[in-house]
């Protein structure tokens, strides 16, 4: 299968980004000032 | 909290001193793309973190080398480190003793940043868990945090946090964490900040079912111990958060419920002990 090169860098920057998406899945223990500064 | 001389869980993974970055550096990956799309296909249908395969290849194809360098906790931080792995071994041995299958989870020390398998996170997370990796997570920094910024001092505070973290383990068996989470999304931002109220509260009810019974089972809790966890629960209210951080307060943004509320929650956990009186989301009030 011939997959253009552009499929490769969207599937490597998808590998290499997705420890820094955002961790939805989290639980924290309070919330945090980012989650203040997001609902000001 | 009489803690000294006590078993320690041995689920503790001390990855202090450990980066937590996200790159390839150090990875050698042999197989090229392909590899890389069979990983990413995987990964998809299992909802693993696809580096953390990728590591795991690593590892299997022989070592790769680290540029951790050793790290260097101070005596107090030890100390901290031998007293979260008495109550992680309290938990287990109260939450085993309540439930029937429970599973153990790993307690990960870490300093700055660490790569749990719900994502990045730093310092600045604050204690957390990841229920796709039955972690919880720790920078022990965040008691000098607890203390001085949140004004929260004590022994018994501190087990409190591992308590509540491993109360949201707890409900992630009960499959009352997916069960919320897969409703967001579904719901508006006020919506579903009520549904994580309730969350945070039933852990902290769980907290307080795990005091109970660790005493009942260890006599282990001081004069004074019950405040200094009562104490933490109020500190880190939402209003009281928001309160300090901007002057006033949104509820509709809160997330983890008012001081008073998780001081309550957590007060009803210790005093009935019964995990069946914390069904927070059927409560007529929180």
């Amino acid at each position: 299968m011939n997959l253009p090169s552009y499929r490769f860098d969207i599937l490597f920057g998808l590998t290499y980004f997705w420890p820094y998406l955002p961790a939805s899945k989290i639980i924290t223990l309070c919330s945090g000032e980012d989650e203040d500064k997001a609902t000001m | 909290m009489q803690w000294r001389g006590r078993r320690q869980s041995n689920h503790v993974d001390d990855q202090r001193g450990r980066s937590g970055g996200g790159g390839f550096d150090g990875l050698p990956i042999k197989g090229g793309i392909g590899v890389v799309v069979v990983i990413i296909v995987i990964s998809l249908i299992t909802g693993n973190n696809p580096l953390s395969l990728l590591q795991q290849i690593s590892l299997d194809n022989g070592p790769s080398v680290s540029q951790s360098t050793p790290y260097q906790a101070s005596p107090e931080e030890e100390e901290l480190s031998q007293f979260v792995a008495v109550v992680l071994a309290d938990t287990e041995d109260v939450w085993n003793h309540l439930l029937s299958d429970y599973r153990e989870p790993t307690l990960v020390l870490f300093s700055g940043s660490v790569q749990s398998g719900c994502g990045n996170a730093d310092a600045s997370t604050g204690p957390f868990y990841c229920s796709a990796d039955e972690k919880l997570y720790i920078d022990l920094s965040f008691y000098e945090e607890l203390k001085n910024r949140f004004d929260a001092p004590g022994d018994f505070a501190q087990a409190y946090v591992v308590a509540h973290e491993v109360g949201h383990h707890v409900q992630h068996l009960m499959g009352i964490t997916d069960k919320v989470q897969g409703m967001r999304g579904q719901l508006s931002e006020e919506e579903y900040n009520k549904l994580s109220v309730k969350l945070e509260l039933q852990a902290d009810f769980l907290a307080g079912v795990w005091a109970h019974h660790a005493n009942e089972i260890f006599s282990m809790i001081e004069a004074g111990d019950i405040d200094e966890a009562m104490n933490a629960a109020s500190a880190i209210g939402d209003d009281r958060l928001q309160k300090q951080a901007r002057g006033y307060v949104v509820p509709d943004s809160f997330t983890h419920g008012t001081s008073e509320q998780r001081k309550r929650w957590f007060s009803k956990g210790y005093q009935t002990g019964d995990i069946n009186q914390g069904d927070t989301f059927n409560a007529t009030s929180l």
